[in-house]
């Protein structure tokens, strides 16, 4: 009976060749060809974990008020779709467990797709003929990231709406459209009423569709052009050695997707993410200090952070400022990606059809260029997350920017160049090796040593300037460096007679002389008082430096008699 | 063929007409909306007048107003947070009712004071229940990494999730290139 199943869809379709090709198709063994794999289970655990919540998500904006079981909001009045999260959190069973599983599957989806697409871009994998399916990679990985950002933004707590706003102002920055395209997309101005239920649409649907579609022709280009493989024995251009689909490679696959499905739902049960609980309802007022988006977009967050304040204007027009960290970056980044491969064989003049994979130890240009993108985006990565990292370092946050900023250009310059030497070095030792008579040029172990003392350089100047200022300086602005060389009395003169009087009787301020509170208040609490400002007095930090207000009390408390 | 002609003609035509149609419809949604319009009305006029189910609590009045007064600093779940030049709003771990009170209305180093004016005794009283349950709050779906949001979740996703994956792949697949 089954045989004759079989043979009448045979004789009509021509299954059985087609089957027969698939399963004989040969895949190389090499673990990193894995990675690509490891995409498509985060995907389909994705859809799997995603359609479930789809079934107790409400993405309206309505606002209620919360009567579910946590009773630190009860009765605290939130939009339907941060409650009915909170209703998947605490009510629906396993939903806690799905929303988590659902949450590292998509931080693990764009973590694998960067491997896969460092794995291919070290080993020259996107060369002729496979730089479309590279774009296609390209396009999917920008894909993640929106559909990322679209998830982040749609519970609708404190944080994600903190993340929205981000990008409102973003959008915000484009010259000329700017304002129209936000309240185009949010159908008014922030936060609107629409933005939940648009960004719904696009997370569920729209875009989920575009990344299956183009993982689909993903598939497809790689069934057609057959896969890399490293040079080695027997290996050519024009074989591929390694395992048949069935049964050894289908049997790998399988393993792939449980090892995901395991490293994936023990995440899930066992570390919180996103406990969004604890953020409350979104509040346009409020913003919650260690605000951040998920990794794959905190590459931007840094940029915006590091970039230094300048009005850029392209006169007439001004070009607001975060316009460049944001959409100029990332535009130029994917524009870098896109065009790579086509770039490298134009540079390289090398048009010729590769099968055969570049070894990264071995491409003394290419591999240099990769760990210096990957500095850089590490920097951005710090920098995105800087005031959490100054707490842990117990570092001034702004000092921090500042190394942050000079790092973001030194160091993929010094990466760039001492794995570029290293890798020479490697090749000449190796051409050694092979010809051990040839004549050599020592510059490259001088280029080493040269690069080695600019390292070192910097680690002393990142070190002294961590260490050198005292816990509680505060920076010496330009009105603190004008102050230099008055006396405590001049600069009481200048800056508090104002309003205290010439003999702190009080004009504007209250009366600070003997036998006030004044008198009683510690030289710390004066010095707080000056630097943070109270009522009506202003803040001054930057207006004087700590030793000049310990000059400035001093003066004081000689007017007091004390001193 | 004359005939032919003239009835596919027809037929666009019609198809045309319709799908005019249809784009007025989604073009100018008012014309479809027209009749939803009171009921929406009422809906907004129950959600202005609706009863709570369940009344708000010192808990959640406490986290309304942490979350507006204090988050800023000491971040939503009470982890504390930087501010500029090394100066740190401290994590709520460890301090009693009667500290997080003095401080509020003390304002100690460069935290503002908030007097009677501001925040009344009884609302006092209501974010100190609140900063006290923050310091152990419900802890559900395992391990809390900390409390500090995306930062950590993401170093958790490279270094336990991508490296466990890397590590399986290189048991599974071949190590030698």
């Amino acid at each position: 009976m089954i045989r004759g199943i079989v043979r009448a869809f045979d004789e009509r379709l021509g299954t059985a060749r087609m089957t027969r090709e698939v399963l004989n198709k040969v895949f190389p063994d090499h673990w990193s060809f894995l990675l690509g794999e490891v995409i498509l289970y985060c995907f389909i655990i994705l859809v799997a974990t995603g359609v479930y919540l789809t079934l107790f998500f409400d993405a309206s904006q309505q606002e209620v008020l919360y009567a579910g079981s946590y009773v630190p909001l009860q009765g605290v009045q939130m939009s339907r779709a941060y409650a009915s999260a909170l209703d998947i959190t605490f009510s629906v069973r396993s939903g806690l467990v799905v929303r988590q599983v659902h949450h590292w599957a998509a931080l693990l989806f764009a973590a694998s797709m960067v491997t896969h697409l460092l794995r291919t871009f070290f080993t020259a994998a996107f060369r002729k003929p496979r730089e479309l399916n590279w774009a296609v990679g390209v396009t999917l990985l920008m894909l993640a990231m929106v559909n990322g950002f679209t998830g982040y933004s749609l519970v609708d707590d404190q944080l994600s709406g903190t993340g929205l706003r981000i990008g409102y102002s973003i959008v915000l920055s484009i010259p000329f459209v700017g304002p129209w395209l936000s309240s185009l997309l949010l159908g008014g101005e922030f936060p609107g009423a629409d933005i939940i239920s648009r960004l719904f649409v696009l997370h569920v649907m729209i875009v989920p569709s575009i990344i299956t579609l183009l993982l689909v022709v993903h598939m497809v280009i790689l069934v057609r052009q057959k896969h890399t493989q490293f040079p080695g024995r027997g290996r050519r251009e024009g074989n591929i050695i390694g395992l048949r689909l069935w049964p050894t490679y289908a049997m790998k696959a399988v393993g792939v997707f449980f090892l995901t499905g395991a490293v994936l739902a023990l995440m899930g049960g066992l570390i919180q993410i996103n406990p969004i609980w604890m953020f409350g309802p979104f509040r346009a007022a409020d913003v919650s200090s260690a605000s951040q988006p998920d990794w794959y977009v905190g590459w931007l967050e840094g940029a915006l952070r590091l970039m230094p304040a300048w009005e850029l204007r392209a006169s007439p027009f001004e070009v607001p400022n975060p316009f460049y960290p944001s959409l100029v970056l990332a535009g130029g980044v994917f524009l870098v990606l896109y065009a790579w491969p086509w770039m490298e064989a134009r540079l390289t003049r090398d048009h010729e059809i590769h099968h055969l994979l570049d070894r990264p130890s071995e491409r003394p240009v290419r591999t240099p260029i990769g760990l210096a993108a990957i500095s850089f985006f590490a920097v951005l990565f710090v920098a995105g997350g800087d005031d959490v990292i100054a707490v842990w370092l117990d570092m001034s946050v702004n000092t921090m920017v500042r190394i942050l900023q000079l790092l973001a250009i030194v160091l993929p310059i010094v990466v760039f160049l001492v794995s570029r030497s290293a890798i020479r070095l490697r090749l000449r030792k190796q051409q050694e090796k092979a010809e051990p008579f040839c004549p050599r040029v020592g510059h490259s172990r001088w280029e080493a040593r040269t690069l080695a003392a600019l390292v070192l350089v910097f680690v002393w100047f990142t070190v002294t300037s961590l260490s050198s200022p005292s816990p509680h300086v505060l920076p010496e602005t330009w009105t603190a460096k004008a102050n230099a060389g008055m006396s405590g009395a001049q600069m009481y003169e200048a800056a508090c007679a104002q309003c205290h009087g010439q003999n702190l009787e009080g004009v504007f301020g209250p009366a600070i002389g003997a036998g006030t509170d004044s008198e009683d208040m510690s030289d710390t609490l004066i010095q707080a008082v000056v630097f943070a400002g109270i009522g009506k007095m202003p803040p001054m930090p930057g207006v004087l430096t700590e030793i000049q207000v310990q000059e400035v009390i001093a003066f004081i408390r000689q007017l007091q008699g004390i001193g | 063929m004359q005939g032919i002609r003239f009835r596919r003609r027809h037929i666009s035509r019609a198809g045309v007409s319709l799908l005019v149609v249809v784009l007025l419809f989604v073009a100018f949604p008012s014309l479809a909306t027209d009749e939803d319009a009171p009921e929406q009305g009422t809906d907004a006029e129950e959600s202005e007048h609706f009863e709570p189910i369940v009344p708000r609590n010192d808990l959640s009045i406490g986290g309304e107003l942490y979350r507006s007064e204090c988050s800023a600093c000491h971040a939503a779940t009470g982890i504390g947070g930087t501010l500029s030049f090394r100066d740190n709003a401290p994590p709520l771990k460890g301090f009693s009712a009667l500290e997080l009170a003095a401080a509020i209305r003390g304002g100690p180093g460069e935290m503002p004071f908030f007097g009677p004016d501001s925040i009344s005794d009884k609302e006092l009283e209501q974010i100190v229940t609140y900063s006290l349950y923050l310091q152990n709050p419900e802890d559900l779906g395992g391990a809390p990494i900390g409390r500090v949001g995306p930062v950590m979740e993401g170093l958790v996703a490279w270094a336990v999730g991508m490296s466990a994956i890397v590590l399986g792949l290189m048991w599974i697949g071949d190590r030698r290139a």
